[in-house]
């Protein structure tokens, strides 16, 4: 029991905050279209 | 009366004042049923946001991470791509032509008024089904605060609930969703750094919660298969469900939609990751619970104070409500419009068909609990419909929608058959299939399987039909 949840555990807040930034990129990317 | 009293009657009065308000703002049909097609990207984001949110997240998700740990969280990921591939593949398609309702889109994209009255009858039936599952929870949620018998809780909540969609319809749906995701936002912002504290904060929860259940932070805790068929179920309920399909043609436009999404998307993840704080918490300190549904339950009597006890019960109630609103909205417009208008009287009035929507959610709003109560549809039974919902609206209805808006070929052979073999084959699944697939696998393959081999057979859809969707 080290407390390190490792991977699985903040692996979801990158992978949650990555698809968020995309989708505004996106979002911005196809207004300027 | 008590604290938790007084919060819930202040909570149920802005509640009926929004559903006053929005009777006068109502003039038309359109109104009713998308607000006028006219909301902005806040309020357009924040009914989806509300809508998505029931008490599945309130206390379905706590319960199941509860027993099975942080490898379920990861089916959250589904739900912002789900959202993402409506806004990139549907919503432009479904802001060119303006609907009502989803089976209006299937009128006029499959060419036949039949398969728009088959559309209505799966919703309806689905939806009215779904409805009775919340309230019963409404009703044990009732009994915990109140302590009044469970059916008159159940009737409470119905009262409360019709109040202001009968009189308001969608704007009413559409602000007190508002309203609601702000209750809900509140609920889970108290709680979380209050469970916290009783834990010992951040880094002790960590190391705690490993101590309780080893195997929290692990993949073992639930077979792969289980976790895929999950998201994908998650996945395609989300984009062709019709209580949110139904917010494209109520937002202003498709830059509108982009942005409100955007918002939806933020609070989602951000509701469920306080959610998930709160199932570690309930991890630590209530390690031995018989079943994960009391988790969320025991944070709000146990762990705060009355009065924040009382906001966050009224989170999950509001959570159910703005969930049950928006479907009596959809299985009213089924009854009213695409039923009753549609197939028994075409010729009504534009005076009366305002009457008929309001009887039509007042019937689908009553049905569930004098069902209830006469004793039909409670028990196991219920659970077992909440599960299927999400299954059957994504075998019914995600091939019909994305591939009538994507595939020129489609017809309406092929919708119809989709829509029964989809429906069918879950069931089937449901009842015999392994425990470890969620059945919205073979339902939506097999309703893929005839959407494809059924039109490919079948004369082509006529140009009239592809028209609003297709460039020529």
């Amino acid at each position: 029991m080290t407390g390190q949840p490792g991977m699985i555990f903040y692996g979801l807040f990158v992978v949650c905050g990555a698809i968020v930034v995309a989708y505004t990129l996106w979002m911005i990317w196809e207004e300027r279209r | 009366m008590t604290p938790q009293i007084w919060v819930f009657v202040g909570y149920f009065f802005v509640l009926c004042a929004i559903g006053w308000y929005s009777l006068r703002a109502t003039r038309n049909e359109e109104d009713y049923w998308i607000a006028g097609g006219n909301l902005g990207w806040f309020t357009g984001g924040a009914t989806m946001a509300a809508t998505h949110t029931s008490a599945g997240t309130f206390v379905g998700t706590i319960g199941v991470m509860y027993a099975a740990g942080w490898s379920f969280a990861w089916v959250l990921l589904a739900i912002p791509l789900s959202y993402w591939f409506m806004v990139a593949v549907l919503a432009p398609r479904f802001t060119k032509q303006k609907e009502l309702t989803l089976p209006a889109f299937m009128e006029t994209r499959y060419y036949g008024k039949g398969i728009r009255g088959l559309a209505g009858g799966i919703i309806l039936v689905a939806t009215v089904i779904y409805i009775q599952a919340q309230i019963v929870a409404a009703g044990l949620i009732a009994h915990t605060v109140f302590g009044i018998p469970t059916a008159w809780g159940m009737i409470g909540f119905t009262v409360i609930l019709l109040a202001y969609t009968v009189v308001g319809g969608m704007i009413a749906v559409v602000y007190t969703d508002a309203f609601q995701l702000v209750v809900m936002s509140v609920g889970a912002l108290f709680a979380v750094p209050l469970a916290l504290r009783q834990v010992g904060g951040p880094g002790e929860l960590l190391s705690l919660v490993e101590s309780a259940h080893p195997l929290v932070f692990t993949w073992e805790t639930m077979p792969a298969t289980l976790l895929l068929t999950m998201g994908l179920s998650f996945f395609l309920g989300g984009i062709a469900t019709p209580e949110k399909l139904i917010r494209l043609y109520a937002m202003k436009d498709l830059r509108t939609i982009r942005r409100g999404i955007l918002f939806a998307i933020i609070m989602i993840l951000s509701l469920n990751m306080l959610v998930f704080a709160l199932a570690l918490c309930a991890i630590v300190l209530f390690p031995e619970l018989p079943t994960g549904d009391l988790a969320m339950p025991m944070v709000a009597t146990a762990v705060l104070p009355v009065t924040l006890g009382a906001i966050l019960l009224a989170a999950i109630t509001a959570a159910m409500m703005s969930t049950v609103d928006s479907l009596l909205i959809v299985a009213g417009s089924a009854l009213s419009v695409d039923i009753y208008q549609n197939l028994l009287d075409p010729d009504v009035t534009p005076e009366r068909r305002m009457w008929i929507a309001r009887v039509g959610i007042l019937v689908v709003g009553s049905v569930p609990v004098i069902l209830l109560l006469s004793g039909v549809g409670d028990g196991e039974l219920v659970q077992f419909i909440v599960l299927l919902f999400t299954a059957l609206m994504a075998a019914a209805f995600v091939m019909p929608v994305v591939g009538g808006v994507v595939w020129r070929r489609a017809t309406k052979e092929g919708a119809a058959a989709a829509m029964v073999g989809g429906v069918a084959a879950t069931f089937i699944w449901e009842i015999f299939g392994v425990a470890s697939v969620e059945p919205v696998l073979l339902g939506f393959l097999v309703s893929a399987a005839l959407f494809i081999s059924v039109s490919l057979v079948t004369e082509p859809p006529p140009e009239r039909a592809l028209e609003p969707y297709f460039d020529a």
